[in-house]
């Protein structure tokens, strides 16, 4: 019977784990020093929201709420947050989740954010779609725009697999560089105690659209400290819009606290 | 309306106000997906219950989208064909007519009588388009939403036609199409559904797709009922995508415009369905 050699004896000298544990060392102080860098000049912060509506393919009423927490340091930003269904919303309570990575850009008086994102939503019980992408906003005045393109993915979950008897060929779908817009205007600039602005988009927080199903947005903000901004929106969403037959889908309003600590 | 002009925060609180009120304005043009839904199903009301009886096993029934009448040469075409091979039914996928209301009679005209061929139709957006399109549509073709089946001495299938129209089935059909698979579907061998609007997104265009909400309660109810096929038109070009348990075919345009015009065969034998694209 042939004996597995040690994977260790075999392949590496004796002091390797020596050499490595000094690599990780490293590399994690290098994080570390990173983190403790980043700190003197970053700024944590947090954004809850809740947000109910009815559309045509919701059965009713539907509620959920959002928590995202984000992290800057110097022009860099991360963001994750998740989701969560309350009623009609998919059938779990745990609904979505996304994180993002945006850098400050600047090209002569033009401040532009790069962003690159990845999105999880169970839509139901045997379906989940995931989004990646990347997306550059810009406020300019009372205007803001942003433009970017998504890959998308429904895919069945593993137990429908199982139970449906699906292909593994069949149990994926992609969409890929779909395109992402939002245009606003504010009425007032960007740094005023209060706005209120208009946007035609087709995406949000947890939910991308088709490019062809554009929704209206109304925002409403007040910042009562220079740290939290309290913010409501109510969104319009259409169908065939982009074919000269246009159906009311469906309408939510939102509302939330954005906090930087 | 001047004064609203002059300060833009008041006319953001007044949309703003037409939002948040409980019904928000219905912007939709024209008739919206639960009124049509509505009408067709008043109008079923009045009709007796649909059924091909077919003497064997193995039948045919021939789809195409998209004859954009006008001129009517290869939807007369494929009608000629049906009818000399014997086919059981014709599906048409909406876009019957370009959108000029004068079109819906020429077309009307090449729909041979329900007893040489029985023809299903479903309405395009642009059947919609004119002002009284979705009226004359009724008037002329019956309801947009609806089922038929096909009884064979062995079992019977179930066909589907959803009104997709205006890029969603809306609230009420599709509440229809889930009780009608919960209460029906187990009743027949197989189940093939027929729209205007291609459901999945397999190339970049500009046409309407359903909005993700709504595509992915579709998907999970084709899987949960076990749909096998959903035949839309729309795109103008044939293509196919199996994703999960259903078959996402779209159709080609059968309209005399069209450098390619295409319709498919959909052949049943012994339950199996064997689908054919065929050029004109």
């Amino acid at each position: 019977m042939e004996s597995t050699p040690d994977k260790k004896t075999k392949n590496e000298p004796e002091n390797s784990r020596f050499v490595r544990s000094g690599r990780n060392f490293r590399i994690t102080a290098g994080f570390l020093f990173l983190i403790v860098s980043a700190e003197l000049v970053a700024q944590p912060g947090l954004t809850i929201y809740a947000d109910a509506g009815k559309n045509n393919a919701s059965g009713g009423l539907f509620i959920r709420s959002a928590a995202m927490v984000n992290y800057g340091f110097g022009k860099n930003r991360i963001e994750t947050g998740f989701q969560f269904g309350i009623k009609n919303a998919g059938n779990s309570s745990f609904s979505g989740f996304n994180i993002n990575a945006s850098r400050e850009l600047s090209f002569k008086s033009y401040l532009f954010h790069l962003q690159g994102f990845y999105t999880r939503k169970g839509c139901s019980e045997i379906l989940c779609e995931t989004n990646w992408g990347a997306l550059i906003d810009m406020r300019h005045k009372r205007f803001e725009i942003a433009i970017g393109t998504n890959f998308r993915t429904y895919a069945f979950k593993s137990g429908a697999i199982d139970e449906y008897g699906i292909n593994g060929d069949a149990s994926k779908f992609h969409e890929n560089f779909n395109m992402m817009y939002s245009i606003g205007y504010y009425i007032k600039p960007a740094d005023d105690l209060w706005n209120a602005g208009l946007a035609i988009t087709n995406f949000d927080s947890f939910m991308i659209e088709q490019g062809v199903n554009p929704a209206l947005r109304l925002r409403g903000l007040y910042k009562p400290g220079s740290q939290v901004c309290l913010y409501a929106e109510a969104w319009y969403l259409t169908a065939g819009f982009l074919n000269m037959s246009m159906n009311f889908f469906g309408f939510n309003f939102k509302t939330g606290i954005s906090w930087n600590f | 309306m001047e004064l609203l002009m002059k300060n833009s925060w008041m006319l953001l609180t007044a949309i703003f106000v037409t939002m948040a009120s409980c019904e928000p304005v219905d912007f939709s043009f024209p008739e919206p997906a639960d009124q049509r839904f509505e009408r067709s199903r008043e109008l079923l009301a009045e009709k007796s219950s649909r059924e091909i009886a077919v003497q064997s096993d193995d039948y045919s029934i021939l789809f195409m989208a998209d004859s954009h009448a006008g001129t009517t040469n290869n939807l007369d075409r494929v009608f000629s064909i049906a009818m000399a091979t014997g086919v059981s039914a014709v599906c048409i996928a909406g876009d019957l007519t370009s959108g000029n209301i004068d079109d819906y009679q020429e077309f009307a005209q090449s729909i041979p009588d329900k007893s040489e061929i029985p023809t299903y139709l479903t309405p395009g957006n642009h059947d919609l388009w004119s002002d009284d399109g979705w009226n004359k549509y009724l008037d002329l073709f019956g309801a947009s939403s609806y089922y038929f089946t096909v009884r064979t001495p062995e079992a019977s299938d179930m066909f589907i036609s959803l009104d997709s129209g205006t890029g969603t089935l809306g609230s009420k059909q599709l509440a229809w199409l889930e009780d009608i698979l919960q209460n029906q579907r187990s009743l027949c061998r197989r189940c093939i559904i027929f729209t205007h609007n291609d459901f999945l997104r397999v190339r970049h265009s500009e046409i309407s797709n359903p909005l993700v909400e709504e595509l992915t309660v579709l998907i999970d109810l084709f899987t949960r009922y076990q749909v096998d096929m959903l035949i839309a038109g729309h795109d103008h070009i044939p293509s196919e995508e199996l994703f999960g348990i259903t078959d996402y075919i779209i159709v080609g345009a059968i309209s005399d415009n069209d450098e390619d015009p295409n319709y498919m065969k959909l052949r049943v034998e012994n339950g199996n369905l064997l689908r054919e694209f065929v050029n004109l």
